[in-house]
């Protein structure tokens, strides 16, 4: 089968949720089918400026393409506007002019899916909130496959989305709680649809964590943060949360975080800030982690929580987050936390009881294996793609 | 996919359930008022960041602690950095001729005013709600020990549903 993959951003270099999900995907799909990627030029995802050159290239074993993104974004224009949908009674046209200051502004990818459409069986986009995935997917509607990252975010009320997730041809959903929000919002069931996630990949090397404890001088026990050090991630949350649990323990863990720091986190003797760090480190890292915990209130799928399950360890979670607590519920792999209280309870619960807390390790491990397998993986999109090809596209006037 | 796992040896939703039922049973028996008001702000800073206001308002907010002031000098006042001064010396010089048109201190005066009234407000709910919740604990504690001695069970624990 020719399959194509269009994303906002694609590089070895970047490792952001959709984006890491839509390499690994093509990764994975290459093995079986002729895969190429169409992308932009951008590396930042906050303004889309034009890093890498345009034209084709190779990323690994599959095929790049890469257009300009005509205007960068105005993260301030875009913010203002944004804010002033939400809280307005609008129009179409607004929602239209919302998604171009969203970007990425690249309207010669667009021309591009249009050019080439019959090249490919089918072409799969990524997060459905963004101008290339919106004007790509509708350029192609009876080829398009929809991955559409989305969490509880507002802006997945816009009237311009429900066009989008009726008008393809099928959806690949990350999570049932993900399928769950876009199908009570835009009522799009007879759009085929299947819960897949993506599988992880595994560390480059076995894990070594004395390696990791001599390289950042860690040598006490530590829990361990993974992702952007962001408000949207709620890290500042989180180490709030945790300088107050620590004060008040005679013997607390230290809280270690790995990622790019984007917002900055108040500083404590008991927290570490690592910054980004690379794959193997992060293996590291896992690997001697007591447990692993995610504050963050929205995701689609939290690959880092998968990660920690494959090193088989425990994870406490943000109770907010309808995905992360779903994930341990169904895997029985992690706590999840609804206040400061919580927390901390859970903290203490999880450190006295390590017996317990390597079953809980055990159980995330079985269950990744059982449901992100790269096998279960590509057997659920080729099911997709059979099922997609069976029903008629339904267009939502 | 992603159905639950057949026979699994740990519960997390048991396990939730316990941890919380402890949390509950503690604080019945050792809250103190400050610890109860710490709990009250930062269930209200969790309901606040819930809503769907814009997350930069949000966050502002919250980073005051639900605090908020207005300072009539913002309207007149630039902080821009480099440009600041300049922009701040023209805005004095322009204001009386601005203020010939339409004069904007009452109304500036008044949300300022405002402001204060909502700081209360907010000082009011939180007390009311950090009384309510000691008033709560303290029945809780007040009726549990005769009710197992009447009935000899154990009290029912709160209605949860799975989170």
């Amino acid at each position: 089968m020719r399959l194509a993959i269009v994303v906002q951003r694609y590089g070895e270099d970047i490792a952001s949720g959709a984006e890491l999900h839509a390499r690994n995907l093509a990764e994975l799909l290459q093995g079986r089918h002729h895969v190429e990627v169409f992308t932009t030029c951008a590396r930042d995802y906050v303004t889309w400026r034009n890093h890498y050159p345009a034209g084709s290239t190779a990323v690994g074993p599959v095929r790049v393409h890469r257009f300009p993104v005509r205007r960068p974004r105005d993260p301030r224009a875009y913010g203002l506007w944004e804010q002033y949908l939400l809280t307005h009674p609008h129009s179409e046209a607004d929602e239209y002019r919302w998604l171009q200051l969203e970007g990425p502004y690249a309207p010669r990818l667009v021309d591009a899916v249009r050019r080439r459409s019959t090249d490919f069986d089918f072409w799969i986009f990524f997060s459905f909130r963004y101008y290339t995935t919106f004007h790509g997917a509708l350029t192609v509607p009876d080829r398009s496959i929809l991955v559409p990252t989305a969490e509880e975010d507002p802006i997945i009320g816009f009237s311009i989305f429900r066009k989008l997730f009726h008008g393809v041809r099928g959806i690949a959903y990350n999570s049932v709680e993900e399928q769950r929000l876009i199908q009570g919002m835009t009522r799009n069931y007879s759009v085929p649809g299947v819960v897949v996630g993506i599988h992880v990949q595994p560390p480059p090397e076995p894990p070594r964590p004395e390696r990791f404890r001599q390289r950042w001088d860690v040598s006490e026990p530590y829990v361990l943060f993974v992702g952007r050090v962001d408000v949207n991630k709620g890290a500042p949350q989180l180490v709030e949360m945790f300088v107050r649990y620590a004060e008040s323990r005679p013997n607390p863990p230290l809280l270690v975080l790995l990622g790019p720091v984007v917002d900055s986190v108040p500083s404590h003797p008991r927290v570490r800030v690592l910054g980004p760090v690379d794959e193997q480190t992060k293996w590291d890292a896992l690997a001697g982690c007591e447990f692993l915990i995610n504050p963050s209130p929205l995701e689609s799928l939290s690959m880092v929580l998968l990660e920690a399950w494959k090193a088989r360890k425990a994870v406490l979670v943000n109770s907010q987050c309808a995905v992360l607590r779903g994930q341990c519920i169904r895997s029985d792999g992690g706590l999840f936390y609804t206040s400061p209280a919580e927390f901390s309870r859970m903290m203490d619960w999880l450190l006295e009881h390590p017996d317990l807390r390597q079953q809980l390790g055990e159980n995330g491990r079985a269950y990744v294996d059982e449901h992100y397998r790269p096998d279960v993986i590509l057997r659920k999109y080729e099911e997709l793609f059979e099922r997609a090809r069976a029903v008629p596209v339904t267009q939502v006037a | 996919m992603e159905k639950r796992r057949s026979g699994p040896k740990v519960d997390v939703v048991q396990i939730v359930q316990q941890i919380r039922r402890q949390i509950e049973e503690q604080h019945t028996e050792q809250a103190t008022a400050s610890q109860v008001r710490q709990e009250v702000r930062d269930r209200l800073l969790i309901q606040w960041r819930q809503l769907p206001f814009p997350e930069d308002v949000k966050k502002d907010v919250a980073d005051q602690q639900l605090q908020w002031l207005f300072d009539p000098e913002a309207f007149w006042f630039s902080r821009r950095p480099g440009w600041g001064p300049i922009i701040n010396f023209f805005r004095r010089l322009f204001r009386p001729f601005v203020k010939l048109f339409f004069n904007p201190d009452p109304l500036l005066h008044h949300v300022h005013r405002l402001s204060y009234l909502v700081q209360f407000q907010n000082q009011l709910i939180e007390d009311l709600l950090v009384e309510r919740e000691l008033l709560q604990r303290k029945a809780s504690e007040r009726d549990r020990p005769r009710r197992f001695a009447r009935s000899g069970r154990r009290r029912k624990p709160p209605d949860r549903r799975t989170p």
